[in-house]
């Protein structure tokens, strides 16, 4: 069964490029573009991983880490933080928020997705 | 305003390789180093929209350092794993020659990597024969790093305006070498906030060397400039 991810993005091209990419290559993609939507459609559609944006309208992408988490099931769901930041303390605050792995923009696809099925156990 | 910068490059960047990747369909074969080049352009334009907010946050005072410990051999370390194909494409030797057992140092490990890289990036780029070295070392509690070059060496009265703005020794080579002119100012600035100096020897003909004094640790508080 393919697995599920669910991508938290407010720009509109990167998320298209994530989506197009990962569903290219078998998985099925939930999209979400603010922190506060994130965290409803992940206890609605239980994926098995989250791509996480932390600059993020309405909630940001910390916060919303921290509220997945939280939901009953979650504790073990791999959370990958995307950022533009490039500061080392923010890498800290997403790990702490409970980001199992921390990404920064621009990223290549290609970069992404073998941190993605490192994490899924997948093939490479 | 670096978002809205970078933002839209990164979806140019990463369309350009799921095309390249053949996510949208088979492509010509004649497409693909078209989409390289669209790729490495967009590298170099992403570098200099970065040179180019990093200048301004200086003239704006906002440049601020994010300071940790750091250990300068493995600066030395990402700098040549990141440069080393370019020099090897030159035929250029590499060398490197970092003294053992270095303590650890304390400053913006990130930015003092962008320092030395835009060290080595000239001496590569301005060297056509011989080879690049990094050397680095410390004593009385500084940090000493050098990059030497064989290349056409630099006119002693550049060597003083050499880390001005928008200064190139000959500015024919912008177009013939690119770069902005910028990279040099930002050197400095990055080594005189961590309370170093950084300067140039040359002989015409010869090469240069660049040399960098650092504080081991940066006389300014942790995670703050």
């Amino acid at each position: 069964m393919s697995k599920r991810i669910l991508i938290v993005e407010d720009q509109e091209d990167l998320r298209a490029i994530l989506r197009d990419y990962l569903a290219a290559s078998g998985y099925i993609v939930i999209e979400s573009v603010n922190g506060a939507d994130s965290v409803t459609k992940a206890a609605s559609e239980r994926p098995d991983l989250v791509l996480m944006d932390i600059q993020l309208p309405v909630l940001d992408g910390y916060d919303a880490t921290r509220q997945i988490k939280a939901l009953p099931g979650f504790a073990a769901i791999p959370i990958i933080a995307v950022s533009s930041f490039a500061m080392k303390g923010d890498e800290e605050k997403a790990r702490g928020a409970g980001c199992d792995d921390y990404v920064t923009k621009p990223y290549g696809p290609v970069q992404l997705m073998r941190i993605i099925r490192g994490f899924l156990g997948d093939q490479l | 305003m670096s978002h809205e910068l970078r933002t839209p490059l990164a979806a140019v960047l990463g369309y350009a390789e799921l095309l390249q990747e053949g996510i949208y369909g088979a492509l010509p074969e004649k497409s693909l180093p078209i989409l390289t080049r669209i790729r490495s352009n967009g590298n170099h334009l992403l570098s200099l929209i970065n040179t180019v907010l990093d200048i301004s946050k200086i003239e704006a005072g906002q440049f601020k350092l994010n300071v940790a410990e750091y250990a300068l051999g493995s600066i030395v370390e990402t700098v040549m794993v990141a440069t080393e194909s370019v020099a090897a494409t030159k035929k250029l030797a590499f060398k490197t020659d970092v003294a053992k057992e270095l303590s650890y140092g304390l400053g913006d490990e990130q930015r003092l990597t962008q320092v030395l890289l835009n060290l080595v990036g000239n001496a590569i780029k301005f060297t056509d024969a011989g080879e690049v070295r990094i050397t680095a070392g410390a004593t009385n509690g500084h940090f000493t790093v050098s990059v030497s070059d064989t290349g056409p060496g630099i006119p002693p009265e550049e060597c003083e305006h050499i880390f001005e703005k928008f200064r190139q020794v000959d500015s024919s080579n912008t177009r013939a070498k690119g770069g902005t002119g910028l990279g040099l100012a930002i050197a400095r600035e990055i080594v005189e906030m961590h309370g170093g100096r950084i300067w140039v020897e040359s002989t015409l003909g010869q090469g240069s060397t660049f040399r960098m004094d650092l504080p081991v640790r940066a006389p300014i508080t942790p995670g703050a400039a």
